[in-house]
């Protein structure tokens, strides 16, 4: 079941040296239970969607031209700012990166949870901080009763990051939007809060979006991914299908670049040529077009829409393993050849 | 592999480095923090070292001890047998021109306010050996073994993608020819497809000019591309030292297990089973009894007599050419 679901999403900058075209066209569906992976480098507009749909972006300079984000039948784009409020942090709680920039410094974390809590609920702050305490220890905080009491600055890395999914879990919300969760953390850190965030949205029937460009969370953890190339979703489908064949050039590029423990090392690591383009100087037809091995003349006439990829049923019938009834798109006019690429050499 | 027998290009003996910490209350006893303790390896002549762990272990402290912008409190550094500390004058310039580095970050390690040749220019100008019309010769020749359009020569840091900023820094430190290059983490500031890019350049760039490395970075996928050893610090300490196939293939200590297994593969079919440690890295301040990891270690209670908790474990061989420090009995 969709609980939220965010329809042609368009916002703009605009920048001292012009208008930037940051998100284009984006939609997304997310899913109780389900987590959906927003993947792109940076400046691909995967944080600034993100943003958007809970009107967190400064305005100005963004401008939200158009979209919709439909959540629990009201267009979250079209409520006044206090209706926001009630919205975020109570029923669509974010994650944000760096837990040692989103936390103030000053305050204890029970004051920070409780101050969260208390914006939301009409509960005595007693009551509040029982909230923060159970939050706290369902996130795997030891003694979360006398951590309350800590300030940051005590806490490591993790721990903080554990506080900071504490303080969006604390009000049980439906969507969690988790951005570059793990970046700032230790990889033997990483896997516990993955593991942590894989736990609450089983137990909680949590919709989680994360964002990310780390290839190996997504490909263990979310069920679906959403590549972002230049403000655009070029591809997006189920995780498992999009790994076994991705059917836009830049996905094949971004998922042949990543380096694994297994890589043949006689190989040099693929790499995409080139730079994503110049915000404010974007090519007319396909972005991806001038760093790509597969463009043909029209990919540098108009933009390719964004369309059930061409070549699939090829690919099955070569011996690989794909699932046809599977709702994939791809935003590119040469899918047959990309997919093409992918079948397996026998 | 006869390494043994000639002279290392780099060696650390002993390598400590500790800072002071601020006291409790005035008249409190004084008291230090170990960034990095007894710290021993050599890289021969076009040799490659990868430095992994996790943030606080002391690896960027180990880089920084090695171009000497950390005066070591203990041990030495040598280069062709030669110790760093003891030079002077022109045998310590001769040194300093054999090593360089390359810091994660080129947008704060280049300078914003000149073009970016300049930067590339200055250790040549510092150096002050060669004439300006051989130097720019110079610089333009690290431009093109690092793959950067001479089109830029004129640009400013601002001006350039993360990608060519990292190729500029890497040209700075290549213009001397330096034997060794150190970098600390070069590849964990940039986006995927580029970052390829940069790893695909350090390993042509050791091809072409026998360019040696000590390559620090936590990104174990690249550092198994570049190296041909590594060494795995926890809590300031060199932990496990192995040739790199045989570090990847059958990990020794229960810490590298744990960073290799934590390590998602961006494939699917990763099936390898997850050792997920509990807690994070103690404090360098307040260092465990005995072996620093046990707090964290899932192998532990394998070793008898608690025996981690109050005996802190020797860097012993445990193979050929790897070492180890744990108490538990190796398993054939």
């Amino acid at each position: 079941m969709s609980v939220l679901e965010v329809r042609n999403l368009r916002v703009r900058f605009d920048a001292a040296r012009g208008p930037v075209q940051a998100v284009e066209n984006v939609s997304l569906r997310l899913e109780r239970g389900r987590m959906l992976a927003l993947v792109g480098e940076s400046g691909s507009g995967k944080t600034v969607s993100a943003l958007a749909l809970l009107s967190l972006v400064p305005k100005p300079p963004a401008v939200i031209e158009t979209g919709e984000a439909w959540f629990e039948g009201r267009n979250l784009l079209t409520l006044s700012e206090k209706e926001l409020q009630a919205v975020r942090g109570a029923q669509i709680a974010f994650v944000p990166q760096d837990p040692n920039t989103a936390l103030h410094p000053l305050y204890t974390v029970g004051e920070q949870i409780v101050e969260a809590v208390q914006l939301h609920r009409k509960v005595s702050r007693d009551e509040a901080r029982a909230m923060a305490a159970k939050a706290l220890s369902e996130v795997g905080v030891p003694a979360a009763e006398e951590r309350l009491d800590s300030y940051p600055h005590e806490l490591s890395g993790g721990l903080r990051q554990r506080v900071m999914i504490a303080m969006a879990i604390a009000l049980e919300p439906q969507v969690l939007i988790a951005d570059e969760p793990t970046t700032a953390l230790d990889v033997t850190v990483q896997a516990q809060i993955l593991e942590l965030l894989a736990e609450l949205r089983r137990r909680r029937n949590l919709a989680v979006l994360l964002i990310t460009h780390d290839l190996g969370l997504v490909a263990h953890h979310a069920d679906e991914v959403c590549v972002m190339y230049a403000g655009s979703i070029v591809e997006r489908g189920p995780t498992h299908e999009i790994f076994r064949a991705p059917a836009h050039p830049y996905t094949r590029g971004l998922l042949a670049s990543a380096s694994a423990l297994d890589d043949d090392l006689h190989e040099p690591l693929a790499s995409i040529p080139g730079l994503p383009p110049d915000p404010l100087a974007r090519p007319h037809g396909c972005a991806f077009a001038p760093r790509c091995t597969f463009a043909v003349e029209a990919c540098t006439r108009a933009r390719p829409p964004l369309l059930p990829p061409a070549g699939l049923r090829a690919l099955r019938e070569s011996g690989l393993d794909l699932d046809l009834a599977a709702d994939r798109r791809a935003a590119c006019y040469e899918t047959e050849r990309v997919l093409e690429s992918a079948r397996p050499k026998s | 592999m006869n390494s043994a027998l000639e002279t290392p290009l780099c060696e650390a003996r002993g390598l400590e480095v500790r800072f002071a910490a601020r006291r409790r209350g005035w008249f409190g006893a004084e008291r230090w923090i170990h960034a990095v303790r007894g710290v021993d390896f050599a890289i021969p002549p076009g040799g490659a070292l990868g430095l992994v762990g996790e943030s606080g272990c002391g690896k960027s402290t180990v880089a920084r001890a090695v171009v000497g912008l950390q005066a070591p409190s203990a041990g030495s550094i040598l280069f062709d047998g030669l110790d760093r500390g003891a030079a002077r004058g022109e045998r310590l310039r001769e040194l300093r021109r054999k090593v360089a580095i390359v810091f994660q970050d080129p947008y704060s390690s280049l300078e914003p306010r000149q073009p970016v040749s300049e930067s590339v220019l200055e250790p040549l100008a510092v150096s002050g050996a060669l004439k300006p019309r051989v130097r720019r010769m110079r610089v333009l020749a690290a431009f093109e073994a690092v793959g950067l359009d001479y089109a830029l020569y004129h640009r400013y840091p601002h001006e350039l993608s993360g990608g060519q900023r990292q190729r500029v820094a890497i040209a700075r430190a290549l213009v001397l020819e330096p034997r060794l290059l150190v970098c600390d983490e070069p590849t964990s500031a940039l986006d995927l497809s580029v970052r390829a890019q940069i790893v695909n350049l350090l390993a042509d760039l050791r091809a072409r000019f026998g360019l040696a490395l000590l390559f620090i970075s936590h990104d174990l996928a690249v550092v198994r591309r570049l190296v041909d050893e590594v060494a795995v610090m926890y809590l300031g300490r060199i932990v496990e030292q192995a040739p790199r196939d045989a570090l990847f293939r059958a990990p020794q200590h229960p810490y590298t297990q744990a960073l290799l297994s934590a390590v998602v593969s961006p494939r699917l079919h990763d099936e390898r089973e997850r050792i997920v440690l509990a807690g994070e890295p103690p404090s360098p301040l307040a260092p465990p009894p005995g072996c620093a990891f046990h707090p964290r270690c899932f192998a532990r209670d394998r070793v008898p007599g608690q025996r981690c908790e109050r005996e802190d474990p020797q860097l012993l061989s445990s193979g050929p050419q790897r070492r180890r420090a744990c108490h538990l009995t190796l398993e054939e």
